[in-house]
């Protein structure tokens, strides 16, 4: 398992350009752990890419996810 | 003994003989709650005057001879994301306080039709996001078994409320493991139906596309009576499924000669020595009744937790946004800077992660053309003391219950007896698509064969009440 990405400062500019964006103001108090949870993300979306581009066809992703499933 | 001790069904026949009234056993069920609230803290809202007055009903119905179903005259507790009429839905927020519902959600709606007790509202995490906050409008339930574990969450008071003795059924919500994980933790059992199986009308929403709604109940049988009641068509949640429901009482009783279970050795990636310890002797027990045990492969934990971290964060901030911005400091911390992620996500982010979902659905379902239930864990152990900082996107630490939120397929948590420390150790079993019927038919036998029944609840200083049948 990879550690979490060690805040850089390219790293915390782009955090802090997100919350801007979106019109969050985060407490001072917030910011060291929600850098830690913001790198693990990030992982996780490396995750969900590398899962989704190992699919050569395009999904239906508009069907709810019980239809068009075979398990009998 | 105590009237908590007797199964739905057996109180269903003493108040059919009329051995037990609904407003005697409701009037016990309010004074134990309130007796012991101050200590658990189970529930947020206790409503006497709307339980006895549904138990009063419940009696003039048996006087007259009409039976309105198995819960008739059986009080229980919903937790506090569903809308009961004339009551805050506060869904233990601040901004819940004002939030004063005008009409019963579908599953309360359900209930009351059929003749159950609404008792109260219980506790849960702040919008069934995270927890436990100490830092919100109500304080946090304990857990029965030791008051200085977690309860899990986010259904921790209807988990508390039945490992309590105080009621045999609670509802609850589980977007990535919300009824599952306090069952676990608090050894009761915890059934999150099919994607679709149980309506969602009037339940405050997460995750729209994760949310399912359920009961955690004392028993197998429990749950499966509540579900019988519970499921259904509602043209009021464009997701509800219409199809028929079985009768999920009938075969559960049946043995398990012939049924195939496989057990999935990549969702026990995190498990403790003792988890695994008991999923192997559950596995023991299946095959001593005649089951088919082996091992099955699934894609792993990361992967289940990674799809639920986005769609939870990404559709959880959609409908908390305008709040968010506003008034971000009466949101606990928990929430507030967890929600506050959502927009380090993109739309390319959000269409992979539903992708992503799609294929490993689609990857359970050929597991599961292989066996009838798969057998896993619900937690990698028993319920973590108070003092352990939760950390529920670890990549390190994966979820053992995201995966059945990403797959929609049912599942449900069964104690099945107490760790070296004397907290409830629990399995998991997933079931196929409403295919809830041999689910509960397995978790019955697992029930049955790991003698979960026969432990004691905790001593939370319950009055055994007057007249109690044996």
């Amino acid at each position: 398992m990879k550690e979490p990405v060690a805040p850089s400062p390219d790293f915390e500019a782009d955090f802090d350009a997100l919350m801007r964006r979106a019109g969050l103001e985060i407490k001072p108090e917030w910011r060291a752990r929600m850098l830690v949870e913001y790198a693990q993300l990030r992982m996780n979306v490396a995750v969900l890419h590398d899962i989704a581009n190992r699919c050569p066809a395009t999904l239906n992703l508009h069907q709810p996810i019980t239809s068009g499933r075979i398990e009998t | 003994m105590s009237f908590a001790d007797h199964s739905i069904a057996d109180l269903g026949r003493l108040l059919r003989r009329r051995a037990l009234s609904a407003t005697e056993l409701t009037r016990w069920t309010l004074e134990q709650a309130e007796a012991t609230n101050g200590t658990l803290h189970a529930f947020i809202s206790l409503l006497p005057e709307r339980a006895m007055a549904e138990a009063a009903a419940a009696d003039r119905a048996f006087a007259s001879g009409i039976d309105l179903g198995p819960m008739q005259g059986i009080p229980y507790a919903a937790k506090d994301l569903f809308d009961a009429k004339g009551v805050a839905t506060t869904c233990q927020s601040k901004f819940g306080l004002e939030a004063v519902a005008d009409a019963d959600a579908g599953v309360i709606e359900r209930l009351t039709t059929g003749g159950a007790v609404l008792i109260g509202k219980t506790s849960t995490f702040e919008y069934a996001l995270y927890g436990p906050d100490p830092d919100l409008a109500f304080p946090l339930a304990r857990n029965p078994w030791n008051l200085e574990h977690y309860t899990g969450g986010s259904s921790s008071g209807s988990a508390v409320a039945i490992a309590a003795g105080l009621v045999r059924m609670g509802l609850g919500t589980d977007t990535g493991g919300s009824i599952r994980t306090p069952s676990s933790w608090c050894g009761t059992v915890g059934l999150k139906p099919t994607f679709g199986r149980v309506t969602r009308r009037g339940c405050f929403p997460l995750s729209a596309s994760l949310d399912h709604c359920g009961p955690l109940a004392r028993s197998v049988s429990d749950a499966a009576i509540a579900l019988q009641v519970l499921a259904g068509h509602d043209a009021g949640d464009p997701d509800c499924h219409d199809g028929p429901v079985p009768n999920y009482l009938e075969g559960l009783e049946r043995s398990v000669a012939g049924t195939r279970v496989g057990i999935a050795v990549p969702l026990l990636e995190t498990a403790s020595a003792e988890t695994l310890a008991a999923v192997e002797r559950t596995a023991d027990l299946l095959r001593s009744e005649g089951a088919e045990v082996f091992e099955v492969a699934t894609p792993d934990l990361l992967s289940f937790g990674s799809v639920v971290r986005a769609l939870l964060i990404i559709e959880g901030y959609h409908v908390h946004e305008q709040r968010m911005r506003d008034r971000i400091e009466d949101f606990g911390p928990l929430s507030a800077r967890r929600l506050a992620l959502a927009p380090a996500y993109s739309a390319p982010d959000y269409l992979a992660a539903l992708k992503a979902r799609r294929l490993l659905a689609e990857a359970v379902s050929g597991v599961l053309r292989t066996c009838d239930v798969i057998l896993c864990a619900t937690t990698p152990g028993s319920a973590p003391a108070l003092t352990q900082e939760a950390t529920p996107f670890d990549p390190a630490t994966p979820s053992m219950t995201n995966p059945q939120n990403v797959m929609g397929n049912p599942a449900i948590s069964v104690p099945v007896g107490l760790d070296s420390s004397g907290l409830p150790l629990a399995v998991q079993l997933v079931g196929r698509l409403f295919d809830e019927a041999t689910l509960l038919q397995v978790a019955h036998a697992v029930e049955r064969l790991t003698g979960w029944q026969q432990i004691e609840l905790p001593n939370v200083q319950r009055q055994p009440g007057q007249g109690v049948p044996a």
